[in-house]
């Protein structure tokens, strides 16, 4: 069983999570655009295929999760060549 | 070179005159010219805490707007050698005050004191912008409660773009035996979250909030004091010495006041 002060913590954390995720709107924009850049190097995919999020760890770093479908891999040692 | 700092908190009533009333005397008693500059135009309190409010003849807006020198302003502390108060006016919308003007007031003490601490009034309006735009650096106060923690998350997310030397964080009114209860967030945590360096922690102790009623030094030998001191010598030694709040409830002695606090 969690003690109060993990429980008081956790509440702390989820607040600063919100806290700071507001005015986070544009960075996020920002940061989608230029990851979409870079993973068009490597991948055929589009805006709808990625998703990017920002959360406040437990220790309240952030945290910036990445998710991207592509229907195919672009093949990188053709490139080089 | 003099140091001036601010100490500001974003929510009210965690203790920011206090600490700044006591960690100048910390300093004080350390040997240092130290000077506290209420910048809380029209809810001033300092003067109140330091009891120098029956000494006030002129105030920091009679300063800035030239009808006295700033020597002129400044009240000796009557127990600390070298500790002088700059009072605030208790009346006045501070409207024609601004942060230019309450540097320029820091620069010319800066002549004549070691330390500057600025006492900024609570939120985070002009009156904030004002005491922090005129110092170097900064120290958060905050008490081990939730809503005070997310203010000073806000406050330090507007100190960093001022590009302080320094910014730490000041952990008030802690209680040792909730601490050791698992009841209540340490120092660690505190300083984890906000991600700032601890530069102390002041144990909630009743001597502090009945001498500071009283305008009175805290007793020398009690706790707050004693935490008072660490937080002074952090400050100036650069030590990072954190006072144990939970130090009087260990042991067998300790844990039967723990549980009978807990009762009572």
């Amino acid at each position: 069983m969690k003690t109060r002060s993990e429980l008081i913590k956790e509440r702390l954390n989820n607040v600063m999570l919100a806290d700071r995720g507001n005015g986070t709107e544009n960075l996020i924009t920002m940061l989608k655009s230029d990851i979409l850049d870079l993973l068009k190097s490597y991948m055929y995919t589009n805006s709808e295929n990625v998703n990017v999020a920002l959360n406040v760890t437990g220790n309240g770093d952030y945290e910036l999760i990445v998710t991207a479908r592509g229907d195919r891999l672009i093949d990188v040692g053709k490139m080089i060549d | 070179m003099a140091r001036s700092i601010v100490i500001t908190s974003g929510k009210g009533g965690v203790g920011k005159t206090t600490l700044t009333a006591n960690l100048g005397r910390g300093l004080a008693a350390l040997g240092q010219r130290v000077v506290l500059l209420d910048t809380d135009l029209g809810l001033n309190n300092l003067d109140v805490l330091m009891d120098v409010e029956n000494k006030v003849v002129y105030d920091i807006v009679d300063v800035i707007e030239n009808r006295c020198r700033v020597k002129q302003a400044l009240i000796e502390d009557t127990v600390a050698h070298g500790l002088f108060v700059l009072p605030s006016a208790h009346s006045y919308d501070g409207s024609a005050v601004n942060g230019q003007n309450i540097k320029a007031v820091i620069n010319i003490l800066a002549q004549s004191f070691d330390y500057i601490l600025v006492d900024c009034p609570a939120g985070i309006e002009v009156g904030f912008h004002r005491a922090v735009q005129a110092c170097g650096e900064a120290i958060v106060v905050t008490t081990p409660h939730i809503s005070a923690i997310r203010d000073a998350d806000k406050v330090i997310g507007l100190l960093k773009s001022y590009m302080m030397k320094s910014i730490s964080v000041v952990i008030n009114r802690a209680r040792g035996d909730l601490i050791l209860n698992s009841e209540m967030v340490d120092y660690r945590d505190v300083s984890k979250i906000l991600k700032i360096p601890p530069l102390g922690v002041i144990p909630e102790d009743d001597a502090i909030n009945l001498l500071s009623n009283l305008g009175l030094m805290i007793n020398p030998d009690s706790e707050g004091w004693e935490a008072m001191d660490v937080l002074a010598r952090n400050l100036h030694y650069g030590t990072t010495v954190m006072y144990d709040v939970t130090k009087k409830y260990k042991g067998f002695w300790g844990g039967l006041k723990r549980n009978l606090r807990k009762i009572i």
